[in-house]
């Protein structure tokens, strides 16, 4: 920024909050000479106040969408790094709890540059875990499935029906045990030191009566469960599973275990 | 021509406190004896999960009013349709009394500042919030409250007092005020501000609903925590509003270090006490 706009002698609205917003955002000095003071409250004092309060409402956001890291570094490391991410990363939504998505992306970068860290590799994972964990709990409430229409839908076009997740689930996988991690902090017998385990563990967070849940997961549910979340028909599913997965056995534990929202049957584009 | 909500002061002249997530199962349980409660609309505009299903149980329940931050109503930014479409479907969803924001800005280009940011009290200033609050009242169908902020900057090139700004954004947006009296106060000692001067210019015919909070002294500068009770200054600056005008629904905001309901029922009862004792001296004068 190099200097305000002036709108018949008086400083513009635009360039004025450019100013105060790099004063609280980037320390810059520049709005400075423009903010009233009194003797005991001068304007960079004043300036930090809104920068003190900033910082915080964002560390704390990152403390409470991620307790189980922040109680594994320890709060007071993990709000040093939290202060660092707020520095790199502004929050772009309105709704703060919205803030954070970025993190275990963020970790993963300090765990290289950080020796300190270098037994905690697992908490990349763990990161992902508490950020889904976050995203189900504020997801819209289940639906109920409609079996009659979806019995309806394979009878006339079995191939082309397409089977739509609730909107609360979410999956992942991880080659570190995380969620007896995450499970441990919830029983309160916090360990701090895991080794990467020789089965990848898969793992389905949803919610279930406005409880968040989180399941470890068979294998062939997790890669079925991902086919649906990414609209796959069911006969590109079967085709894809041919052979490797008992495929209705399968779909019978995602329809008891109440994950699917509704079906359709795909519309086939026309060609030219 | 825009539907309206019935006003706050159509249903209720009482006292509300803001519902605050830690309280909500026992306020559910217990029913206490409040005429209404005032939601923190952010918090609970989500798709779904207990934060939205407890605001449609208290609304089942009690008159509420959603109280928004987010709007970004002095940004010269382009609005977020989005961000109000949310405000909207909340709205539809639980027939609030009345909406509210901050006569504030929130967000520069895309980035969130999550934090009541000061404006100047321009005739530019004026002319953007009030074309702005025009475009969200006709978005959102219905009047909204502008709130007097607090804060720890004002700008040296500000030529419009700030109660002549509020007034005349209400007035020329057609919109109500919701008078926040510890930020008045606040204000009075981080800006110099004189209290009995605003209290005494504010245009009380738009005066809608009240706020009362406590705030944080540190020292140089009172912080408006909402970590407290309320000061006796600003009791004191309460009841000689009350004195202007009575007929106005108070609410008693707690944010940070949230305490038993208890205390928070406490306040407003103070609030209730003192609402009634200046309506007691009121009717001895007439008669």
């Amino acid at each position: 920024m190099q200097s305000l706009n002036y709108i018949e002698g008086v400083p513009s609205l635009a360039s004025v909050q450019e100013g105060f917003w790099r004063g609280v955002r980037d320390q810059s000095e520049y709005i400075y000479p423009f903010i009233s003071q009194s003797a005991k409250f001068l304007p960079h004092q004043r300036l930090e106040v809104y920068r003190t309060t900033a910082r915080s409402a964002h560390i704390s956001t990152l403390v409470d969408v991620f307790p189980v890291c922040s109680a594994i570094l320890g709060e007071r490391y993990f709000k040093q790094l939290a202060k660092q991410y707020f520095k790199q990363t502004p929050s772009l939504d309105p709704d703060l709890n919205q803030y954070g998505e970025s993190f275990p992306g963020f970790l993963a970068k300090q765990i290289i540059v950080r020796a300190e860290l270098n037994e905690f590799s697992y908490l990349v994972d763990l990161a992902r875990l508490e950020w889904e964990w976050q995203g189900a709990y504020y997801s819209a409430d289940e639906v109920l499935f409609d079996m009659q229409a979806f019995q309806s839908n394979c009878a006339a076009q079995g191939a082309d029906v397409v089977l739509k997740l609730q909107a609360s689930i979410r999956l992942l996988s991880s080659c570190y045990p995380v969620y007896q991690i995450w499970q441990s902090h919830r029983e309160d017998k916090l360990r701090k030191k895991f080794d990467p385990i020789f089965k990848r563990q898969y793992l389905c967070v949803y919610k279930h009566q406005l409880q968040v849940h989180v399941k470890l997961i068979d294998p062939k549910l997790y890669f079925l469960l991902l086919s649906i979340k990414r609209g796959l028909t069911l006969g590109e599913i079967t085709e894809l599973f041919a052979g490797q997965v008992d495929f209705n056995s399968t779909l019978a534990t995602v329809v008891k275990q109440q994950w699917l929202e509704r079906s359709y049957i795909k519309q086939q584009s026309c060609g030219s | 021509m825009r539907g309206f909500y019935h006003s706050l002061t159509q249903v209720t002249l009482g006292v509300g406190v803001g519902l605050r997530a830690p309280h909500v199962t026992q306020i559910l349980q217990q029913q206490p004896r409040l005429d209404w409660f005032e939601l923190l609309a952010d918090n609970h505009m989500v798709e779904g999960g207990w934060a939205r299903r407890q605001v449609i149980e208290i609304a089942n329940l009690y008159p509420v009013t959603m109280h928004c931050v987010g709007m970004s109503i002095g940004s010269v930014e382009p609005i977020n349709f989005d961000y109000l479409k949310k405000v909207k479907s909340l709205a539809d969803e639980i027939k609030p009394k009345l909406i509210s924001d901050h006569l504030c800005w929130t967000h520069w280009r895309q980035h969130q500042s999550h934090d009541l940011l000061p404006l100047p009290y321009t005739e530019e200033a004026l002319l953007h919030v009030v074309d702005r609050i025009e475009k969200i009242q006709d978005y959102l169908g219905t009047r909204i409250a502008i709130e007097n902020v607090s804060s720890y900057a004002t700008y040296r090139h500000s030529n419009i007092e700030e109660v002549e700004f509020v007034n005349a954004v209400a007035q020329q947006a057609d919109s109500y005020i919701l008078f926040d009296i510890n930020n008045l106060y606040v204000n009075h000692i981080n800006n110099d501000l004189n209290p009995i001067e605003y209290l005494n210019a504010i245009d009380i015919d738009r005066v809608v609903e009240l706020h009362l909070a406590g705030f944080e002294d540190k020292q140089t500068y009172l912080l408006d925590a909402h970590n407290n009770r309320v000061d006796q200054n600003v009791w004191a600056l309460y009841e000689k509003f009350l004195q202007r005008k009575i007929e106005v629904p108070t609410l008693i905001e707690w944010d940070h270090a949230i305490p038993a309901f208890d205390i928070l029922y406490a306040e407003a009862m103070q609030a209730a006490g003192i609402k009634s004792r200046v309506l007691s001296n009121h009717a001895h004068a007439v008669a």
